[in-house]
Parts: structure tokens; C-alpha cells; sequence
């Protein structure tokens, strides 16, 4: 069982990605703030029950994503389901495709094309649940067991959560990019 | 959850997009553990950059990258878009936040 007095010097090193975390999810610095002291106080309340040796990081996420439910979920409605289905795969890469220089690395090549404040809209544009998959799966690298264990549900919950959060990532960064007249418009 | 899969930045024009160099596969989507098809579902490329195949699988693909450039594009563009997300989603935290939080806990006595 995980000692109290050594909570701080256990858990400090994962504020600042939970803080990142949290300020994607609430939307602003306020209330990201007021979510990760939630947090550690609930952890540390609960550090007792801690298993020393098993993932803390997973379990103080856990924490973040529990508090940030029950917060939030009286004040936001139910997320939209968009349509995706209808959406070929192949959606962003083959519009932008055209944009690109050769030699120079994707990440570079999106850079240039996507502010930032267009990445973070997009991905706050995200309904909570495919929301927490991709920023649990593409920000912090948590493994599908990581993320299924929490957000307590199971791995094919979260591979459809990712795949539909991330097809949705890309519908709005396209959309972005044809506001800009980035791209051509769908000729089919 | 690493950028390990994508071993080189392809500086050769893009081409085979249209083709399905691997044996006996038609359709999008990998079927099977030795198969990948040139027109893979988003869900494919995923699994492969998350790591989440299973090994055999993993490996055909990766080698399977390696001798077809609109393939290794196409991943390379999705492994991108993910480490542009990754990037561009952090947020510093606040210098004063850990004393703020760790004096709230010192509180609770």
C-alpha cells in the first residue's frame, strides 16, 4: 500500500501532463487548474489504496478523467454522433497530399499547413468521449490496455472511440483547410 | 506508441497507390495476419502506428513498407498527423500550480 508521506514526491512529476491533459478537456486554464487539484486531493486521499509498483500515471489519470465527468457532465449535452460513416479513409491525406514538399517530414509538412490554435479546436471540437481516446492515445502514449483500464471500458470500446475520434480530427482540420482555400473542393 | 516504425522519411515521389502488391489481398482493410492491402482502412493504419498488431503482422507490414513508397507516404503522412496532435495539445503547466495544489493537500491536515 502506497504511503501518504511520499505522495508528493510520487505524483508531482505527472502534474504537468495531467495539467495539459486537463486544460484540453475543460477548455481553459481556470478550470483545467481547479480539475487537477481536484485530482490530487482525491489521489492523495485515496493513496492508500495505491498498489506501489502497478501504473500511477494510468491510476492519477483515472482520477482526472472520473473528476472531470462528474463535473462536467450536468453542463454538457450529450455529445453528437457525427456521421462518419460516410467519410472515405482516405479523407485529409488525399486532399492535402498536393501541398507537400518531398524530403521534408509529415509532421513538418502539417505544421506549416495547421496553426496550432486550428490543432487544439479541432481537437476540443471532439465530443468528450472520442475526446479523452485521442489525447490519452496521440498526447500522452497510453497503450489501448492503458486507456481501456481508465476509462474503464473495454479495448474495442476504446479502438472504435480512437478510430472515430481521429476520423473526426481529420474531418475538422479538412474543413479548416478549405476555409483557407488549402484544398481543392471534392470534385466527387 | 513510437515513431519507431517509420525508419525513414521517403524523399521518392509517391508511387504504387493505385496497386495491390500484396499477394491474393483485394479490398481495403488487412484480412489476416499475412496480408495488407494498398488501400488500407484508417483502422489498419492505426493499429499498425499504435503498435497494436500482433507481431507477425507487424513485421509483414513493415517490411511490406519498405518496398512500397505510396504505402510507406501514406503512413508516414497519418504518423504526422498524430505527432502534430501530440505536439500542439501541451500546455505548460503553471509554475505556481504544484505549491498551489500541495498546499491545498497540506491543509486537509
Amino acid at each position: 500500500m502506497a504511503d501518504q508521506a511520499t505522495f508528493v514526491e510520487d505524483t508531482e512529476p505527472f502534474m504537468a501532463s495531467l495539467y495539459s491533459t486537463a486544460v484540453r478537456l475543460t477548455g481553459n486554464r481556470t478550470d483545467a487548474e481547479d480539475l487537477v487539484q481536484e485530482t490530487y486531493l482525491r489521489a492523495y486521499r485515496s493513496y492508500g489504496s495505491f498498489n506501489v509498483g502497478t501504473n500511477l500515471r494510468a491510476w492519477l489519470f483515472r482520477i482526472l478523467t472520473n473528476a472531470h465527468i462528474n463535473r462536467y457532465r450536468a453542463k454538457k449535452r450529450r455529445p453528437e454522433e457525427t456521421e462518419l460513416d460516410d467519410v472515405e479513409d482516405l479523407y485529409l491525406y488525399r486532399r492535402l497530399r498536393d501541398q507537400t514538399q518531398y524530403g521534408q517530414s509529415a509532421e513538418d509538412q502539417l505544421m506549416e499547413v495547421f496553426s496550432e490554435a486550428e490543432v487544439v479546436a479541432a481537437v476540443e471540437s471532439l465530443p468528450d468521449a472520442y475526446r479523452m481516446a485521442v489525447l490519452l492515445a496521440d498526447v500522452e502514449g497510453f497503450s489501448y490496455k492503458e486507456i481501456a483500464e481508465i476509462l474503464d471500458i473495454p479495448v474495442g470500446t476504446v479502438m472504435s472511440r480512437l478510430h472515430r475520434g481521429r476520423k473526426s480530427l481529420q474531418k475538422e482540420l479538412y474543413e479548416f483547410a478549405e476555409t483557407r482555400g488549402l484544398v481543392s473542393t471534392p470534385s466527387d | 506508441m513510437s515513431d519507431e516504425h517509420m525508419k525513414r522519411e521517403s524523399a521518392k515521389p509517391e508511387s504504387g497507390e493505385a496497386q495491390n502488391c500484396a499477394p491474393g489481398a483485394s479490398g481495403p482493410g488487412a484480412s489476416g495476419p499475412m496480408s495488407w492491402s494498398c488501400r488500407p482502412s484508417l483502422e489498419d493504419v492505426y493499429r499498425y502506428l499504435d503498435g497494436a498488431m500482433e507481431q507477425r503482422q507487424q513485421d509483414y507490414v513493415a517490411s511490406h513498407l519498405s518496398v512500397c513508397d505510396g504505402c510507406e507516404d501514406f503512413l508516414h503522412f497519418h504518423n504526422g498527423l498524430r505527432r502534430l496532435v501530440g505536439d500542439r495539445c501541451r500546455t505548460e503547466l503553471p509554475m505556481d500550480l504544484p505549491d498551489r495544489v500541495f498546499r491545498a493537500i497540506d491543509e486537509l491536515g
